[in-house]
């Protein structure tokens, strides 16, 4: 399973701790404009990924910019080396 | 140069006790009076504190396992280089150097009764004892309620106990002095929600943020506040207000099964986005479980929401010398409550309701630049 589909997972997972179905998530869609998160569970979603992936985020890099949609989370760990 | 730490008694009947939990791990630098570990028997339990400034060498039992009383528990040094002795010295006989003066488990109990606090109760003996407690309330005036309850039996059924986790242990601590010590009360109002949500939208939009930033940006607000406040930023001890030197603020955050109220601290000397940067870093540490003691104790005033559960109402506990929790929800049907738990001791319920007013309105729009 590549990065995007195992970030896809993970959002899903998250999303149906909130009763929300995720699955239909496409990988260019701004994913808090999609309200299937909340902020705890974007947190959740980061801490997850720097674990998974063996990046660590600053802060400032905490933007929709960054992580705003599963295609942005791939493109930064391929400028992060992320593994 | 180095110091042993003896194990304590807790009870004049038991002569091990079991190492329940560490507050500090080796080798990481302690203060004076900051608690390092636990240790319990089946009747109660003890924080064992640092009798000095230095560095928490080792640890010698592991955590579960039965210790002798009077044994050395734990190494601290001067540095964090030197050398723990192989052999252990010989502890104190009946009452380790550790435990001297510390209250026994009913006089502890008796002192959280009456709010008051150990340290400035004279000891006739070894330990502080209920007499020694009762005779000082005796000298201040205060009445003192009946002899604390015995052990409480347990139930007559087929079961059996579980020790607490320290986060479950610091939850009854919190409990115990909100029912005991606190004098709490509840109020809350409406408010309006588009101007908070317009407020925080616009600041994410500004910053590129990935979340919504409202529930932080309220707390930033209510540190503002506080800071300004002349009550609300104070704690009672022993009849007498304490003003705490900067505003420490709590912050609720979930992380599985467990809720922990997380501390920024001198939140008064941050900007909204130092604020935020500042929940977001204690939001990574509470998720990988790597928080330190100044990051969960000293709140001076707290903010909770259980907007993501769209609760109609939760009156949430006061944390221990903490004079206010905001507790903020959006409900079911989209209407925005802020709630507060006060200590009534500190605050009327109309300062509580002018602070919640305050609150219910965003800061202007200069201030997050």
């Amino acid at each position: 399973m590549n990065a995007g589909q195992q970030i896809k997972e993970k959002i899903e997972e998250l999303a149906r701790a909130l009763g929300r179905d995720a699955s239909k998530l496409k990988s260019d869609e701004v994913i808090p404009e999609a309200g299937l998160l909340d902020s705890a569970s974007l947190m959740m979603l980061i801490v997850w990924y720097e674990a998974r992936f063996g990046v660590s985020t600053d802060d400032e890099d905490l933007t929709i910019d960054n992580f705003g949609s599963i295609d942005r989370m791939v493109d930064y760990l391929e400028r992060h080396g992320g593994r | 140069m180095i110091h042993p730490v003896f194990t304590p008694r807790i009870n004049n009947n038991d002569d091990q006790v079991r190492l329940s939990a560490l507050m500090v791990q080796p080798v990481t630098s302690v203060r004076k009076g900051q608690e390092i570990a636990e240790v319990e028997t089946d009747k109660a339990s003890f924080a064992v504190a640092a009798e000095r400034d230095g560095y928490l060498l080792k640890v010698v039992p592991a955590v579960g396992e039965m210790v002798e009383v009077g044994s050395v528990l734990a190494w601290l040094g001067d540095s964090p280089e030197e050398a723990v002795p192989e052999a252990a010295p010989a502890g104190p006989a009946a009452v380790p150097e550790q435990a001297h003066g510390r209250p026994t488990a009913k006089a502890s109990l008796l002192l959280a009764e009456l709010g008051l606090d150990e340290s400035v109760v004279p000891v006739s003996g070894d330990r502080l004892t209920v007499a020694d407690v009762e005779a000082y309330a005796a000298c201040q005036k205060q009445a003192v309620p009946a002899a604390p309850a015995a052990m409480e039996e347990g139930p007559a059924e087929e079961g059996s106990y579980q020790a607490l986790s320290m986060e479950e242990r610091g939850m009854l601590r919190s409990v115990l002095w909100h029912r005991d010590v606190a004098a709490p009360a509840y109020l809350e109002i409406s408010y309006d929600r588009e101007a908070w949500d317009d407020y925080a939208a616009g600041y994410a939009q500004q910053k590129r943020l990935m979340g919504s930033p409202l529930i932080a940006l309220m707390a930033h607000r209510l540190a503002g506040i506080s800071a300004s406040h002349a009550r609300l930023n104070c704690t009672m001890v022993n009849g007498q207000m304490f003003r705490y030197a900067h505003v420490n603020l709590g912050l609720t955050i979930q992380a599985d099964e467990t809720l922990y109220l997380v501390v920024v601290r001198e939140a008064e000397k941050l900007d909204a986005a130092g604020f935020i940067k500042r929940v977001n870093a204690l939001h990574k540490s509470v998720l990988a479980r790597r928080l330190g003691v100044e990051e969960l104790t000293g709140a001076s005033v707290g903010f909770t929401s259980m907007s993501r559960w769209a609760a109609n109402r939760h009156i949430p506990i006061l944390p221990r010398h903490v004079s206010l929790m905001v507790a903020h929800t959006i409900t079911k049907h989209n209407e925005g409550v802020l709630g507060a738990t006060y200590d009534h001791r500190l605050l009327s319920g109309g300062d509580a309701i002018q602070i919640l007013n305050a609150l219910a309105t965003p800061p202007a729009e200069t201030e997050t630049a």
